[in-house]
């Protein structure tokens, strides 16, 4: 046996893995207006294509209710074809381009859901937070109304605001 | 060597002459007993050499006889090379060590022979290490007290020898090469999901800290110490799918960052050993990133690329 390190470190994307979870959730545990309640329910991936892979991987197919799962991915926000409707959607960036994405979607039932510092002051309805090194999310559930979402009671229980 | 003392008949009543007789031929067969064994050594016949002398030994004129035991000892270390017998349960091994330490402890061997009495102990104590180290090397769940005890073996023997032989390092040593050998089992995810899974990663970190103790700021221990800790987290989250409650997903996260925050305390103490070596600075850049600190992430993220740009 000799003197050198043999082990090598799990290179999962940690992160990847607990969003996914909890996007699953969010979409499993909120109640979208009728009119979106009938197909396919659609979760986007915007910018981080190793959260994509991991909903596709573990959440694709899955049933929300009566309707089945379909995952979609892209790289940039100007890639979001807005002529279809998406019941959630997360942004991995934030900023102006955060905001873009939150205006085009204002006037649908979309749950728009970001990782940035300031991601309820730029439009999401819910954004992932981090607090004592876990990865928890705060919501905007006045907007979440404006839209006809109902935030499940699950959903608004582990919100840190 | 003892020589045969003949009787003075004339000297004595019978009863004593007779007497004499009995204990004369009994101390000669007694003599030829160690002469023929000697001679069997010389012949390389071990069995037969064991078969002349060792019943013999418990007869009070060889009980106390030094140079008798480190003979019965050599053929006995002897016989165990050739059995090729292994374990604690090696008869010829365990005798072998008996006879020879018997032999040291009388204080009455020549020069020559107490050195290779010590030779010879030297090796049966170094053969228990080697069958440690081989059992780690083929380990399997259940073999770790058997080693602990050839360890044990190895140690009293060369201390026995030495009283200020220095165990530290193959101690530290044996206790990394267990903590590698839990971890390597955890890789394979035959335990996956099992309690021996919990057993073999609470193995490899006390094996890993135990060796820490011996060698503290050793960097593989270190390393591996840290990897070990951060890859039984991720292992948890990687079970989360969608059948993962709410609740039950913020106690994988518990758990996992409990991990990730111990895995960071040696990743970093490594990472003082070898400020430049890209394995801990990633393993740094992916724990921070993973205890959702991007910032303190994206420091080691830039140490990597200019200890690559330097390259």
């Amino acid at each position: 046996m000799g003197q050198g390190t043999t082990s090598g470190l799990d290179e999962t994307d940690t992160r990847a893995v607990t969003k996914a979870n909890f996007l699953f959730h969010f979409a499993a545990s909120n109640e979208w207006p009728a009119s979106v309640k009938e197909g396919e329910f659609h979760l986007t991936v915007v910018g981080s294509e190793r959260l994509h892979a991991e909903l596709v991987d573990k959440y694709a197919m899955k049933m929300i209710g009566a309707q089945p799962l379909r995952i979609h991915g892209y790289e940039r926000p100007e890639e979001l074809p807005l002529d279809a409707f998406h019941h959630l959607v997360y942004c991995e960036v934030g900023g102006s381009e955060l905001k873009r994405v939150a205006l085009a979607l204002a006037e649908t039932p979309t749950v728009l859901v970001s990782d940035s510092p300031d991601g309820l002051e730029q439009g999401a309805v819910i954004n992932f937070v981090a607090t004592g090194n876990r990865i928890r999310y705060e919501i905007n559930t006045a907007d979440a109304v404006k839209k006809g979402v109902l935030i499940g009671n699950k959903i608004m229980a582990w919100a840190v605001k | 060597m003892k020589t045969m003392q003949m009787p003075l008949f004339t000297r004595f009543p019978l009863t004593f002459t007779i007497g004499f007789i009995v204990l004369s031929t009994w101390t000669a067969a007694a003599q030829s007993s160690l002469d023929r064994a000697e001679a069997f050594v010389r012949a390389g016949n071990w069995d037969a050499a064991h078969a002349a002398l060792a019943p013999e030994m418990e007869n009070a004129l060889y009980a106390m006889d030094a140079r008798a035991w480190f003979v019965l000892g050599f053929v006995q270390k002897e016989q165990f090379k050739a059995s090729g017998a292994f374990g604690l349960d090696a008869a010829e091994r365990n005798k072998a060590v008996g006879s020879l330490q018997r032999a040291l402890a009388m204080n009455a061997l020549s020069a020559s022979d107490e050195e290779t009495a010590r030779d010879a102990l030297d090796f049966l104590g170094r053969s228990f290490f080697r069958e440690a180290i081989e059992r780690v090397e083929g380990f399997t769940l259940g073999a770790e007290p058997e080693i602990l005890a050839l360890m044990g073996r190895y140690e009293s023997v060369l201390q026995a020898l030495d009283p200020a032989y220095n165990v530290t390092e193959q101690r530290a040593d044996l206790h990394r090469y267990l903590g590698q050998a839990h971890a390597r089992l955890l890789e394979t995810e035959r335990f996956a999901g099992t309690p021996e899974e919990q057993v073999l990663s609470d193995g490899a970190i006390a094996h890993y800290e135990t060796s820490l103790n011996f060698v503290p700021s050793h960097y593989p221990t270190l390393y591996n110490l840290a990897i070990t800790l951060y890859n039984h987290g991720v292992r948890q989250l990687k079970r989360i799918n969608h059948e993962t409650s709410m609740f039950e997903l913020m106690e994988i996260q518990d758990v996992c960052v409990g991990l990730f925050e111990q895995a960071l305390v040696p990743m970093q103490q490594a990472h003082q050993q070898r400020p430049d070596r890209l394995e801990t600075l990633k393993g740094l850049m992916t724990v921070h990133y993973a205890l959702s600190q991007p910032e303190a992430s994206d420091v080691y993220k830039r140490k990597i690329e200019a200890v690559l740009q330097k390259k």
